[in-house]
Formats: structure tokens, C-alpha cells, sequence
């Protein structure tokens, strides 16, 4: 560490800014890898293999509102109708293709040991691996299976498969392997297909999960023949693949996965610009301040502005693109962190790897040398512009004051931000909440622009008082940030803006957190449930003597709420809740008055009953018609019997079981069977799944709100990684420039050990500047979201995680005060 | 603070140098930078040490002033023994008995001049008497300039403000590194002229590293230094007088 303090201080202010480069490459190459979607190679297809052109359904769905469309993400892949497979026939036939329709249901089996999720598929769709039999026979009826020989199953075992009716036995008569002898990365087992398809029957239709058009040797083109059912299918909701896209039909949790971290990655796309340009910027100054003395010597030996500012662009475009190369070395380490932590809190499958992507490098770097151009031209522009005599006087100086854009900008962000942060006092629901969330980093930048007057003003009021102290370390440090605003409001900057977007990020998804978890307390009149791990549960539950309170089954399902705002679509995502049955006897669901709806009853077809904030944000109120698209992506529009308080908690929409559940997407489980089960009393625990607390069930445990934080920071790593290693690097920077006040100081009779309290002094002044700045930004969305949500102005913001972020950014700073402060004390004058 | 070796009288030298060795390093690659010099410096005397680069000017001022410890020999500064003192006795000696100017670094950049002049003071954990520091800045002639920052005064004033910040604790001994090599020729001849009544008339002492003849002649008492050796004295310093000795410690040196 004091080495490579050491080297940087060689290198000067150039150092520093290299460092900040550097860094911001490797931000902006990672965050480019994630948009980019993490990488294919995990995804090749190996089921359908043998096909050379895969239809498969859309994950999305378009809806229409005065004559305006706008896709919608659906949870999964959408089944493809008959007529799409008809189609794929017709287009295909001339070709002498074979079309094999893939018959997929989702549950579960088991031999002797736990229940595994398996997808069984119907006898033919073998052909589309192609898979060979290892062992046996196929199977000729509706009590036979073969499966993978992966599973560990031999011919004539006996085994048993969960449908929504209950356990079922069937003897494994064979069993098949990959041509490639892999192992598949989904376990499967083969029925007739005439069993398969009445397994994978959801209401009125068949699942069919896709489809394979196996060509003939000598056949034209796959990419052709592709390209006209492409044309044949368009808006039927199907996407058309060959070669290794075919892998994204067959795993759609990966093609799930690169869908979300594109789209996480993408929403965090300003944020990390913003936060680039304010540290690079904040650190060029610094640096450049240190410089000002040359440049004044150059400006008055009789170079132009012009020439200056051709120097200053000249020179940091260079650095800037030798930073950009460099940076791609920690970048490609840091993605591969950023994906085992996305992998270990779940954002992520297992086997989805996240890899440097190419594209991502080089525009890093080219963004890199833009950022390094932009700012040496901003700040050679002021420095190059100012007469040789004022050059010379400033340099004296040591300060220069911000550009006037900037403060500009800083006051109209903050004014913006203190605006809709008091959104949700005016505008109920999830709109105004969301809003404020926004809010907040605009302030949260703002703040940051402002710093250099703000800090200023601070540290004037500060160091005078410490100027009035008779301890000689608390004077020192008051003489040391006396007049020094740009000096200590650069290392200020990065620091609250660590802490006011990991504040403001955390706001929204721990407040819903915590409203979720004391309403589903509220809400729950059963204290366990019963859950499964990727497959579903029988929904046949056998009733007991006492009929009042059964073991209920339960489906939730992601549902997109459409409503017209601005004479276009609108569109929410909710969570859908389905209780087969009588909802009243299990949950207490605080229904307004007003409601029509009998809670004793069970919920019809096409009536839906909403939570207050999703009643709010379409708008509706009982007695209103309401649309929603399913995960198949069907449309249904149900007529609002009840709006009741404890959406957040027990889901943000109640429809009827059966609706939901004839409704699922591909990668869900089979038929009618529950995703959990809410259990009166233990004694009644069926021999599958887990029993769970309630709450848990219904995604409001009680670690609810450590998930949500954990999912709405840990993407953020990289850029938390970022600010860390800038506010190190403008603190070093910061105190390694004033090694000469060190030595005079030394001089007159300073001891080493008042200067390095005097240090430690200035350090924490920083670090509590820094941390009541970045509170305050964040504090009023955090007050307003609080109210929008719970009533109360008490931010749900866990004091574990303010701690976690204060301590940690007092660490680093004090770090990166104290070391470099050492090595510079220690240095012989 | 210096009251008692006042009292004494004149026969406590300010600074006494006894076999004073400097050596750097070990072994083959040491250099000596100083080779037993032995040298008194009288209370209210103005001395300049000169010599050619390399020659341990500012080794020997380290040494004096305690900034670094001498491989050998002794100092005094007044009664007191520096040598055998340790690091943070040595920074409060400094601090209370001998005061410094620099060519540059000279000032704290956000202090004001009042609160420049202050420092010392500070660092023992006391405030300075407001009345000393307006008399002492009447003294070096910044009276009018004291809630000025250093960016707002002239090269010369800022020096005469560090004059004052080097005198505010009446030290028994000032040192002076360079201090008008940074100025121009006008205010250099005033802040000699200063330094001068202050050891003739305020019987204050001083002693500067200087390469320049002009501002050796306005000591009292020239040193030259070669190899680590005092190898002349002049001590009625003129500047031609000054520029024939450098002379000739130059053409013996090569
Ligand atoms: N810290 C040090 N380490 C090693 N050698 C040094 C050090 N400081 C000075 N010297 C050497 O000691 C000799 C005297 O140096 P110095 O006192 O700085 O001379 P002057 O000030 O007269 O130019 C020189 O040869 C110089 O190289
Ligand atoms: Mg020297």
C-alpha cells in the first residue's frame, strides 16, 4: 500500500487522475458486460440439438391503447397455440421438414430419495435432442416413463410424479442420454404423448413448450426457411431461433436472466454516468490544482490559451485512453465478482456466467478517453482562459472557483429532486413512490455538484472553531482546511454520493419490504405454509374432519396491470394472488367498505379484488372493469368486487385460482397445481415441499427486507467498488500535496505527532461532512416514501445497513487519510 | 523565555558547534556532509554561511537547529544540549528556542498573516499576546497588512511576515535557509536590511545559508563551506570581498 502511495505521489496530480480513469474503465466495461447480457456459452442448446430451427414463445406481450402499443415483460415464455404449430407445418412442408411439437410440463418425481423438478416431455420430442435410448424401451402407456439416465434411474424402478392431483406411481421402462454424453442441464423424463399431453393440459389448451423443424439432409437453408416462418409468425408472439440461440427457447431461466440484468444494468446506465463525470471531474480538478503553478509559469512565458487548452485535451485524451486499456484488466476480474455475487443472492441461475464481454471493453474504453477529453477540455478551458497575472496569483491561491454551469445545474437538480420527493404527500400509490425514488438521486447528485460551495461554507464554519482551540493538533488541522474548500470538497464529493445512492437505492425496495412484512403479519391468520423449489404442489388436498380451516392451496403469479395514462398505455407489474377456495377463513384481507365481495366466497372468473395501491395506480375503484395480462400473455378483464389494505403484503391483486393458473407460461409448473400451500395447523403437513413460515411464503419473512436490500445493492458492487477506490484516491491525493506545509511545519517545531492528529482531526471532518451531506440528501424521499407507504414518516431504512455504510465509508476515508499521512510525516526534510 | 541567559550576559554563545560530523549512509557509498566544524555564533550577530553546492550548507543548519542529529560532536542552542535530545524534544526546542524562514512553503495558505505569525505559539498550545504580535509586525513593517492571506501580499511581505513568525516566540537563534532567494532585488535588500537592525538593534541572532554575495555582505560575519569543512571567514563582508573568496573556494574545489 505506502509503495504504491509512494508511486502515485511520483506520478503527481497525473497519477491520481490515471488512477480515476483507470477505475472508471473498469466500471464502465462492467456495467457494458452486464448490458450486454453476461455470455452464451452456458446456454447452447442440447434437447433440441438436432433441430435446426426452434420456435419458441415470446416472453412478452403487447398491449393496445388508443391505437398505441407497448410491450410488456411476461414472467416466462408464452405456450404456443395450435394454430402457430399449424403454421409451422404449412410454411414447412415443402421442404420435407419434420415438425415436432414439444409437449413440456413442469413437476415434480422421485424415486425412493427427495422430489427432484423434472420437465416431462412427450415420446417424440426425443427426436429433437436427438436423445438415444441407453437402456429399455420406450414407453407404450400412460403408467410407463423413460428418463435421463442422469436421474441415476435404471428400467423396471418404480417411481412416482407429483401432479396437481397428488403423487402417482410409474415404472421408468427405459432410459435416454445426450448424443454428446453431457449431462443435461435440466433433468427430464418421457412419457407417451398422449400422456404428455394430458399431463400439460391448462384449461382449454395444451403446453406446448415449443416447436422443432428437423430438416431433411440437402434441404435449403435453416436460416431461409427460418426467415419465412419469421415472416408467417410475425406479432403471433413467437420468436424463431437457430444455431445457438435455440438455447435461449430451451433455457428460458438464462434468457430470463440476461432479460433482467440487461434491464437492471440499464436502469443503472445514468447513475453510473453521473457518478463518472462527478468523480472524474472532482479528482481532474484537484489534480490539475496541484498543476496550477505550471500552468501559470506556461501562460506567462507567453503560451496562448489556445495552445493551453490544446495541451490540456492533448494530454488527457491520452492518459484517458491509456487508462481505458488498463482499466479492462481489473474490469474483467470485477465481472466475474460481480456475477458470483448476483449468483449467490439468486439475481442470477447458477451456471449463468457473466464475462468481460468484448463490445463492452472497447466502447469502455473509447467512453473512457470521451470522459478524460471532456473534463481536461472543461477544466483546461478555465484554467487556459485566465490573464498569466491572475494565473500566477491563483496559484498562489491554491483555490479557484467552481464553473458556474455546475452550480447551476446542482441547484436546478436539487430543486427538481426536493420536488418529487414530495410526491408521495400528494399522490397515493406506487407512482408517487417510484417518483420520489428518482427524486432522490437527483438530489443525491445535486448535493454532489454543490459540494464545493457547501463544503466551503462548512469547513469556514469549522475550522474557525477549531481555529479558536488551544490544542495544538485541533489547530493545526483548523489552520490545514482553512481557505481549502476545493481541496476537501473533492475528497467530500465521492463519499456522499457512496452514501446518499446506496440510501436512496435501498429506499424504495426496503420500505415495500417492510410495509409487505407488516401487512402480511397482519394479514395472515395461519402461521406456516408449505413451498417447493422449482415445481408445483398438489392442489387435490384431502379435506380433513374439520372443514372450516384446509389446507388451502395458493398460486402467485407476476400479472401486468394496464391502464391509460396520457392517451397511451400504462403499464405496473404486480403480483398475483390465487386462492383456491374461500379466501376469508386464512387471510384477513382488511377489505374497504364498499366492497361487494363476500371474502366467505370464492373469488368468480372475472372478478378480481384489488390492493390499495394498485387501486390507486389504475385507477380503479369497486364496480370498474380492469385489465390485466397473464403470464401466457392472455388478456382478462375482470370487474373489481373489493379493494383491500393489505396488497403489499398478501398480493397486489386477488383473482381466481383457476384464472391463474390455466395461465401460466411454459417455465411454470404443471396444470392446477399450487406454488404453496397455507397450512392450519402442522399435523396436516402433506409428505412434499417445505414447510415455511406464512409470511415467507407470501415473499414477507422475516428476512424480506435484507433480500430486497441484498438485491437492490449488490448489483451496485461495481460502482460502490468505484466511489471506494476514488474517495481513496482524492484523499491520498489530498494529503500527499501538502507535503511541503508538512516540512515547514516540521520545521518551526511541529512534532510528527501533532501533524498526524492533526490529520486524523481532518479526516473525520471529512468523513462527517461527507455523512451528513449524503443523510440529508437522501433523508426527505426517505421520509416522504415512508409516509406513501406505511403512513408514518419513520424511514424503513434498517439502522444494521446505515451503520454498515457510514462505518465502511469512515474506514476507507480514515484509511486513506492516515496511511498516506504516515509516509508523508515520516519522509526526512 | 530567554531572559535568564540574558542576565548571564554575553558569554553564553546563541549557537555552539563542538566537532559537529555529519555522515550519510554506510559503507562505501556514505558521505560526509560535515566534517568536524566547530563554530560559535554570538548573541545579536547576523552570520551567512556560503559555499558551493553540495558543499553541506543545509546539512549544517539541519544540525544547528536540531532538525537532524549529527553523527558526531555536540550543539548547543543557548544552554540547551541538543544532542542527545529525541525527535519530539527536538520539535519543541525548535519550536520555543529557534525560529525559521524558508525561500518558499513559507506560509499556511488559508491562515491570515496575524494568525501566520501565530503559529508557533499555537503549536505549544498557547495564544500569542496580541500585543507582541502588532509590535512585532510594527518591527517587520506588516502592521496594516495582518488579516491579509498569503496570496494577497508580495513575495517581500510574505517574508517579513515569516521574520515575524520566526521571532514571535523569542528564540535564542533564527535560521534562515535562502530566505530572499525567491524575491526580487528591491525587496531582498529590504528584508536584509531588516534582519540586520533586528540582530543590531533588537540584539536578536541570526543565521542564513545564502548563495548570493549581495546578501552575505549584509552579515556581520561570512562562513564558506567546502566539502563539508568551514575553510574561510570574512568579517567585514563586502560583495566584492564575498565574490573573490567564492572565487577561489571555487578554483581549489575543481
Ligand atoms: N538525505 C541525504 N542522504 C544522503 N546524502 C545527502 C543527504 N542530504 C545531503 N546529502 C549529501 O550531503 C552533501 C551536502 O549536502 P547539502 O548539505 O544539501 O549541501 P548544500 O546545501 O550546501 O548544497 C551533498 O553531497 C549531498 O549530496
Ligand atoms: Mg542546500
Amino acid at each position: 500500500m505506502l509503495t504504491l502511495v509512494r508511486g502515485l505521489r511520483r506520478l503527481g496530480g497525473n497519477g491520481a487522475t490515471l488512477v480515476a480513469l483507470v477505475a472508471t474503465a473498469t466500471l464502465l466495461a462492467v456495467c457494458g458486460s452486464m448490458l450486454a447480457g453476461g455470455s452464451t456459452d452456458t446456454a447452447s442448446t442440447q434437447r433440441y440439438a438436432a433441430a435446426q430451427i426452434v420456435v419458441g414463445g415470446e416472453s412478452s406481450a403487447v398491449v393496445t391503447r388508443e391505437g398505441k402499443d407497448k410491450d410488456v415483460a411476461l414472467p416466462g415464455p408464452r405456450p404456443l397455440s395450435a394454430e402457430v404449430v399449424d403454421t409451422i407445418r404449412d410454411r414447412v412442408r415443402g421442404a420435407g421438414a419434420t415438425v415436432v411439437p414439444d409437449i413440456a410440463a413442469r413437476l415434480a418425481a422421485r424415486s425412493t430419495k427427495d422430489w427432484i423438478p423434472v420437465t416431462a416431455h412427450g415420446w417424440s420430442a426425443r427426436q429433437l435432442g436427438p436423445l438415444g435410448l441407453t437402456s429399455g424401451s420406450a414407453p407404450t402407456n400412460s403408467g410407463q416413463i423413460v428418463a435421463d439416465e442422469s436421474l441415476g434411474w435404471s428400467a423396471g424402478e418404480s417411481v412416482e410424479i407429483l401432479t396437481e392431483a397428488g403423487p402417482q406411481k410409474r415404472t421408468v421402462v427405459g432410459t435416454v442420454a445426450l448424443p454428446t454424453g453431457a449431462t443435461p442441464r435440466q433433468a427430464a423424463i418421457y412419457l407417451t404423448d398422449e400422456a404428455a399431453t394430458a399431463l400439460a393440459r391448462r384449461g382449454a389448451r395444451v403446453d406446448v413448450a415449443a416447436v422443432g423443424v428437423l430438416l431433411p439432409a440437402g434441404a435449403p437453408n435453416a436460416e431461409d426457411v427460418a426467415d419465412d416462418l419469421r415472416t408467417a409468425l410475425e406479432r403471433k408472439g413467437v420468436v424463431v431461433e437457430t444455431g445457438d440461440a435455440r438455447g435461449q427457447i430451451e433455457f428460458a431461466d438464462l434468457a430470463r436472466a440476461r432479460g433482467d440484468l440487461r434491464t437492471l444494468s440499464g436502469s443503472l446506465l445514468a447513475v453510473v454516468i453521473l457518478v463518472t463525470l462527478i468523480v472524474v471531474g472532482s479528482t481532474c480538478a484537484l489534480a490539475l490544482s496541484r498543476r496550477r503553478r505550471e500552468i501559470a509559469t506556461l501562460r506567462a512565458i507567453g503560451a496562448t490559451p489556445r495552445q493551453m487548452e490544446r495541451l490540456m485535451v492533448g494530454e488527457m485524451a491520452a492518459v484517458g485512453f491509456v487508462a481505458g486499456v488498463v482499466g479492462l484488466v481489473p474490469a474483467s476480474v470485477v465481472t466475474k465478482v460481480v456475477g458470483w455475487l448476483l449468483r449467490a443472492v439468486g439475481l442470477l441461475p447458477h451456471d449463468f456466467a457473466l464475462a468481460l464481454n468484448a463490445v463492452a471493453g472497447i466502447s469502455a474504453v473509447l467512453l473512457t478517453t470521451l470522459v478524460a477529453l471532456a473534463t481536461g477540455w472543461a477544466a483546461g478551458r478555465r484554467t487556459a482562459a485566465i490573464s498569466p497575472v491572475a494565473a500566477l496569483a491563483s496559484a498562489a491561491a491554491g483555490e479557484q472557483k467552481p464553473a458556474r454551469w455546475v452550480l447551476v445545474l446542482g441547484v436546478v437538480l436539487t430543486v427538481v429532486g426536493v420536488a418529487a420527493s414530495l410526491l408521495p404527500l400528494v399522490v397515493d400509490g406506487i407512482v408517487g413512490v417510484a417518483v420520489a425514488g428518482g427524486g432522490g438521486l437527483l438530489l443525491v447528485f445535486g448535493t454532489a455538484l454543490l459540494t464545493r460551495p457547501v463544503v466551503g461554507a462548512l469547513f469556514q464554519v469549522v475550522s474557525r472553531r477549531l481555529l479558536a482551540s488551544t490544542t495544538p493538533h485541533r489547530w493545526l488541522a483548523g489552520a490545514g482546511m482553512s481557505g481549502q474548500a476545493s481541496r476537501l470538497a473533492a475528497g467530500v464529493a465521492p463519499m456522499m454520493l457512496i452514501v446518499g445512492i446506496s440510501l436512496v437505492q435501498i429506499l424504495v425496495p426496503a420500505s415495500l419490504s417492510a410495509a409487505a412484512q407488516r401487512e402480511a403479519a397482519a394479514g395472515l391468520k395461519v402461521d406456516h405454509a408449505v413451498v417447493a423449489a422449482g415445481y408445483g404442489l398438489p392442489s387435490a388436498v384431502p379435506r380433513s374432519r374439520d372443514q372450516h380451516r384446509p389446507v388451502t392451496p395458493v398460486v402467485r403469479q407476476q400479472v401486468v396491470g394496464v391502464t391509460t395514462v396520457l392517451g397511451g398505455p400504462e403499464t405496473f407489474r404486480y403480483t398475483a394472488t390465487g386462492v383456491r377456495d374461500r379466501a376469508g377463513d386464512l387471510l384477513d384481507l382488511g377489505l374497504r367498505p364498499g366492497s361487494t365481495w363476500d371474502p366467505t366466497t370464492t373469488l368468480g372468473t372475472d372478478q378480481a379484488v384489488l390492493g390499495t395501491m394498485t387501486a390507486a395506480a389504475l385507477g380503479a375503484a369497486v364496480g370498474d372493469q380492469v385489465e390485466f395480462v397473464l403470464a401466457d400473455g392472455t388478456t382478462v378483464k375482470p370487474q373489481v368486487v373489493g379493494v383491500f389494505e393489505r396488497g403489499l403484503g398478501l398480493g397486489d391483486v386477488l383473482l381466481n385460482y383457476d384464472t391463474l393458473t390455466d395461465h401460466r407460461s411454459v417455465s411454470e409448473p404443471v396444470g392446477r397445481t399450487a406454488n404453496l400451500l397455507l397450512l392450519p395447523d402442522l399435523s396436516r403437513r402433506p409428505p412434499v415441499g417445505e414447510v415455511v413460515s406464512a409470511a415467507e411464503a407470501f415473499g414477507a419473512g422475516g428476512d424480506a427486507v435484507s433480500t430486497g436490500i441484498a438485491a437492490s445493492t449488490v448489483p451496485l458492487f461495481a460502482l460502490f467498488a468505484y466511489v471506494a477506490v476514488s474517495v481513496a484516491n482524492s484523499l491520498i491525493l489530498s494529503v500527499t500535496s501538502r507535503t511541503g506545509t508538512f516540512a515547514m511545519l516540521r520545521r518551526i517545531g511541529a512534532d510528527r505527532r501533532q501533524l498526524a492528529r492533526s490529520l486524523v482531526v481532518e479526516g473525520l471532518s471529512v468523513v462527517a461532512a461527507a455523512i451528513v451531506l449524503g443523510t440529508a440528501a437522501a433523508l426527505l424521499p426517505m421520509v416522504t416514501v415512508a409516509y406513501g407507504l406505511t403512513g408514518t414518516p419513520w424511514p424503513a431504512i434498517p439502522s444494521w445497513f446505515y451503520l454498515v455504510v457510514v462505518g465502511a465509508v469512515s474506514a476507507l476515508a480514515m484509511t486513506a487519510v492516515v496511511l498516506p499521512g504516515r509516509l508523508v510525516l515520516r519522509e526526512r526534510h | 523565555m530567554s531572559t535568564g541567559t540574558t542576565a548571564a550576559g554575553g558569554a553564553v554563545p546563541a549557537l555552539r558547534m563542538t566537532d559537529v560530523s555529519k555522515q550519510y549512509g554506510r559503507g562505501p557509498g556514505a558521505v560526509r556532509a560535515l566534517d568536524s566544524v566547530s563554530l560559535r555564533v554570538a548573541r545579536g550577530s547576523f552570520v551567512a554561511v556560503m559555499g558551493p553546492s553540495g558543499s553541506g550548507k543545509s546539512t549544517l543548519l539541519q544540525c544547528a537547529a536540531g532538525l537532524d542529529e549529527a553523527s558526531s560532536g555536540t550543539v548547543h542552542i543557548g544552554q540547551v544540549a541538543v544532542t542527545g535530545l529525541d525527535e519530539s524534544q527536538r520539535a519543541m526546542l525548535r519550536r520555543d528556542r529557534v525560529g525559521f524562514v524558508f525561500q518558499s512553503y513559507n506560509l499556511l495558505a488559508g491562515l491570515t498573516a496575524y494568525q501566520n505569525i501565530e503559529v508557533p505559539v499555537r503549536l505549544a498550545g498557547q495564544r500569542a499576546n496580541p500585543e507582541l504580535v502588532r509590535e512585532l509586525s510594527e518591527r517587520v513593517g506588516v502592521s496594516a497588512l495582518l488579516r491579509r492571506r498569503p496570496h494577497e501580499m508580495s513575495g517581500g511581505q510574505q517574508q517579513r511576515v515569516a521574520l515575524a513568525r520566526a521571532l514571535v516566540t523569542e528564540p535564542e537563534i533564527v535560521f534562515g535557509d535562502e530566505p530572499t532567494g525567491a524575491l526580487d532585488t528591491g525587496s531582498a535588500r529590504q528584508v536584509l536590511a531588516l534582519m540586520r537592525e533586528l540582530t543590531h538593534r533588537d540584539q536578536r541572532t541570526i543565521v542564513m545559508v545564502t548563495h548570493d554575495p549581495v546578501a552575505a555582505a549584509h552579515a556581520d560575519r561570512v562562513l564558506f563551506l567546502a566539502d563539508g569543512r568551514i575553510v574561510d571567514e570574512e568579517t567585514t563582508p563586502t560583495v566584492d570581498v564575498v565574490l573573490r573568496h567564492m572565487a577561489r573556494l571555487e578554483a581549489s574545489g575543481c
